[in-house]
């Protein structure tokens, strides 16, 4: 009996000293996190008598595709992110499937989101990071006119 | 014996929590926008009009500007009745408070009378770009005709491309 409780109180003590490394270990990983810094803009769109597309590369290119038109392109912009968290670590970027945007009751839907952050993304020594996110907007023939707005959820990951 | 599985069951439970509270994730909602407007458009509700011309013994031109102000260019061509002497008019809606760019072809462009015909050219704008004001604006494109020689009489008429387009 002598010997089992020894046995454990020492077990206790390794434990405690295990713990502590866990605890140690744990607060040496800055938390992760994410911030919007600019907006997905499409600018002005003219629509036609059949459908059409808008797209905005995470560069911020624009190419119209379909029925619709161009307007004004100087409002259109990538949207923009900067990431922090532990220096060097390499992220990942999950980004929705489709998503909509609406004015009132007119919607229209955003998808093929795409980011210039690719399977290499790494923070650097600072633990900073940024990446930029492109989509591309569905235009029905003859949508409504109207300034339409919504948000997308952008997830970021660290192994 | 029931202490030190205590003891390592609690040591589990803990780590686990530390693990989750290091599963590295954050998300943020990014925001995203459009604005769709209503399309261009464009109507002449008045013709280029050059009024009547008397033809020369040698070819000449005469120039309208884009104000509507009518003169002989070059060459023996005269002038004659200018009541009905017009720049053309258009008159363009849209999108309220956007821009545009207004380009005319650069011709010359005939203009005919039966198998007669006279070229119009060397167009000009009231402005190169304009804005919708309450979504509605105005332009005026003067030209320069050209007249040939014993120039045969008769009405002449015909068209001539203008496009407009949202800046």
């Amino acid at each position: 009996m002598k010997t089992v409780r020894q046995n454990a109180r020492a077990n206790h003590r390794r434990a405690s000293l295990v713990l502590a490394a866990l605890l140690g270990a744990g607060t040496l990983r800055a938390a992760l996190s994410v911030s919007n810094t600019s907006s997905l803009a499409f600018g002005g769109i003219i629509p036609g008598s059949s459908s059409g597309q808008v797209a905005i590369s995470p560069a911020g290119g624009r190419i119209v595709a379909g029925g619709c038109y161009g307007g004004n392109d100087a409002t259109s912009a990538m949207s923009s992110f900067t990431v922090t968290g532990t220096a060097s670590a390499a992220y990942s970027v999950i980004l929705p499937s489709t998503e909509t945007i609406s004015d009132g009751s007119k919607s229209m839907t955003l998808s093929a989101f795409t980011t210039d952050a690719t399977g290499s993304a790494v923070l650097d020594a600072a633990g900073h990071g940024a990446f930029h996110v492109g989509a591309a907007l569905q235009v029905a023939a003859h949508q409504p006119t109207g300034h339409y707005s919504g948000t997308f959820l952008v997830i970021v990951t660290t192994d | 014996m029931k202490k030190i599985l205590g003891t390592l069951a609690g040591l589990v439970l803990l780590t686990g929590g530390i693990a989750s509270a290091q599963s590295n994730s954050a998300n943020v909602d990014a925001s995203a926008s459009a604005t769709v407007i209503s399309p261009i458009a464009v109507t002449n509700p008045v013709g280029l009009n050059f009024g009547q011309i008397v033809a020369g013994s040698g070819a000449g031109t005469v120039v309208l500007t884009a104000a509507g102000v009518r003169s002989i260019g070059t060459g023996t061509t005269e002038l004659g009745n200018s009541g009905s002497v017009a720049a053309a008019g258009f008159s363009v809606t849209g999108n309220a408070d956007s821009t545009y760019s207004i380009s005319v072809e650069a011709g010359p462009v005939d203009i005919t009378s039966g198998s007669d015909t006279m070229t119009v050219g060397s167009f000009t704008r009231s402005k190169t770009t304009g804005t919708l004001t309450s979504g509605a604006d105005t332009f005026t494109v003067g030209g320069t005709l050209g007249v040939a020689a014993a120039q045969p009489v008769g009405a002449y008429s015909g068209t001539f491309n203008v496009v407009v387009t949202y800046n």
